[in-house]
């Protein structure tokens, strides 16, 4: 559990160095999608990427340093979020967890992570069963916060729980950037677990990729790969006597004033008029997010214009074909893996497999269409093709006669 | 433009004003300000009564009949035209259409170089500058209260954006401008960002600094 809620959530991006081909192709297919990363191949490569994202992480530093000084000019701290970050390609280059394979001929992953001792992200060393003194040096130096041999059990679950985590600490690290544009009660507030929680599963519900806290007006500014920027606002018993207080000067219904002092209602406008949004007074429904203390929340859309992860080109799976074609992969390995062996429970992956394939190309005309053009490309042996066309088959049927004709 | 539909305070005193000047046989008050919001010397209609008036204050507004130039060369503060015989432009012919004779204009300067000028459209004609500084001299009487309304009207502020702003301008920080007017800081920021709308103010000081070279404070 964390101790705080983080006041800032970057785009997720790791990046995986490793000679081994086949080892990053196995991690591109088990590493979880929507999710940026990026597999490098070589260690020249991968420093030069990266040594040009430090400068990236200095500007983007210097961005969220800033909202304190655009809170006190009266601007306010969103509007600087809006236009210098949520609008900023940069943000998607920001490596947080950096995954290095140690044995790799030209160059040793510490002696390239060494090289990159600037770039916050956090290290994680991918070494052999025998740990090399330097590697456990390299670990109680800093220079890495973790080592995985590569024949750990479960190695790629391992990989992605710890990226996870070590993602979570590079957003908290960020996050003190922009406390200081909170008050110490929101501090405290971000602190209480029934907080963290009800905010975590908000996040979690809502798909977004990447967030800021604000403190005035209170609420957190965040959206998903797709977009829109939304909106969620912040509001204690308390604020929302404030809130009521504020929007009495204007003409508001007393129903409405009331609605918005019980906590079951609240208006944005305080975001709308920082944002140059027109605001249309239409009282947004709030959420109980945390019953002790208490804290109500209400979402909106912000018809801002933001660049999203997706309209940036990040999304790992561009097309149904190449999702297609990634499943199909799947399908192979599982076929090769029963194929050399006599054990049963891999005929029951190659089933789940061929399940997962046939269900996915099922979804949409173009799924099947997509999932129909790689069977044909992949020149699948016999038995296997047989197998897949019956599973295509079945999806199909399971579909049913919306509108799909074979 | 702000406030130019539902300005009734602002039409109300306009209405006022133009009654009081009714014995030099003024049909028509204008009063032209800075435009704020686009470049130098550009200046736009704050007021107008009655608002059929307000093509020929749009026109004077661009004309360079009387304007910068004329402040510029340090011309007196009152200057009149009677319009017999100017011909020409457009607004010329409306007014005298509407039995307007003449047009009395005088300037009354702002922080920054800036100034309004007010315009009273005349059915006589001035033989002198004497004759119409007196109709200036009573037109000005009651200026400030003028000003006060047709400026906040035109600007869509209330009376109590403009205390906050007052409040800002001595310096105050929202939380003390709360503690003096009797709200949370919460209000006053939320007026703030209202205010740095209406004035296109990126910050506070220049939300400031605009509020006094328009005269809202």
């Amino acid at each position: 559990m964390m101790a705080r809620f983080p006041l800032v959530l970057l785009p997720k991006r790791v990046v995986y160095v490793d000679d081994d081909g086949w080892f990053l192709d196995i991690l591109q297919k088990t590493m979880p999608r929507r999710r940026t990363r990026e597999f490098i191949e070589s260690p020249d490569a991968a420093l030069q990427t990266l040594s040009q994202e430090t400068a990236y992480w200095r500007d983007v530093e210097a961005l969220l340093s800033g909202a304190q000084a655009a809170r006190l000019d009266g601007m306010g701290e969103a509007p600087l979020y809006v236009r210098k970050y949520f609008q900023d390609w940069r943000r998607f280059h920001l490596t947080s967890v950096l995954i290095v394979d140690h044995g790799m001929p030209s160059m040793t992953g510490i002696e390239m992570l060494r090289r990159l001792e600037a770039c916050p992200a956090r290290r994680v060393l991918l070494t052999g069963m025998q740990i090399p003194d330097e590697v456990i040096q390299a670990f109680n130096s800093g220079l890495i916060q973790k080592f995985i041999p590569k024949g750990t059990p479960n190695i790629y679950k391992e990989v992605a729980a710890c990226s996870d985590e070590m993602h979570a600490s590079v957003c908290e690290h960020m996050g003190h950037l922009v406390r200081s544009t909170l008050t110490p009660g929101q501090i405290r507030l971000l602190h209480e677990p029934g907080v963290i929680n009800g905010l975590t599963k908000k996040v979690e519900e809502l798909g977004w990729i990447e967030y800021v806290v604000v403190g005035q007006p209170f609420g957190l500014l965040g959206m998903s790969h797709l977009g829109p920027l939304q909106w969620l606002q912040l509001e204690t018993p308390k604020s929302l006597t404030e809130l009521a207080e504020a929007l009495a000067d204007f003409e508001m219904a007393p129903a409405d004033l009331q609605a918005i002092r019980d906590g079951t209602a609240l208006l944005a406008s305080e975001i709308r008029a920082q944002l140059g949004v027109v605001d249309n007074r239409q009282l947004v429904v709030t959420d109980s997010l945390c019953a002790a203390p208490e804290l109500y929340c209400g979402l909106l859309d912000l018809p801002v214009k933001v660049l999203t992860a997706r309209d940036y080109g990040l999304d790992d799976i561009r097309s149904t074909e190449e999702l297609m074609r990634s499943l199909l992969r799947d399908v192979q390995m599982a076929h090769n893996a029963t194929a050399a062996s006599d054990e049963s429970d891999l005929d029951d992956s190659l089933d789940e497999a061929l399940e997962h394939f046939g269900a996915t190309s099922a979804l949409s005309d173009f799924h099947s269409q997509s999932a129909r053009a790689v069977v044909a490309a992949a020149r699948l042996p016999a038995v296997l093709a047989g197998r897949v066309d019956t599973a295509l088959k079945a999806a199909q049927r399971d579909r049913g006669g919306d509108g799909h004709r074979e | 433009m702000p406030g130019s539909a539902q300005d009734t305070a602002g039409q109300t005193v306009m209405r006022d004003w133009l009654d009081s000047l009714a014995e030099y046989r003024a049909k028509g008050v204008l009063v032209l300000g800075p435009d704020p919001f686009a470049a130098n010397d550009n200046r736009e209609v704050v007021a107008v009564y009655p608002p059929d008036f307000r093509s020929a204050g749009r026109a004077l507004a661009v004309s360079d009949a009387y304007g910068a130039h004329w402040r510029v060369n340090g011309g007196s503060l009152v200057a009149f035209k009677n319009l017999d015989g100017m011909g020409g432009e457009a607004w010329v012919t409306d007014c005298l259409g509407r039995g307007v004779l003449s047009v009395v204009r005088t300037e009354i300067p702002m922080p920054f170089g800036q100034g309004f000028e007010c315009f009273v459209f005349a059915a006589r004609q001035f033989s002198d500058r004497k004759e119409a500084s007196a109709l200036v001299w009573s037109a000005m009487s009651v200026w400030p209260l003028i000003k006060d309304v047709i400026v906040a009207s035109h600007f869509g502020i209330s009376p109590r954006e403009r205390e906050i702003l007052v409040a800002m301008a001595e310096g105050l920080t929202a939380k003390d401008a709360g503690k003096r007017l009797g709200c949370a800081e919460r209000t006053v920021t939320f007026h703030l960002s209202n205010l740095m709308v209406k004035l296109k103010a990126d910050n506070r000081a220049a939300a400031i600094q605009r509020a006094c070279s328009l005269g809202l404070i």
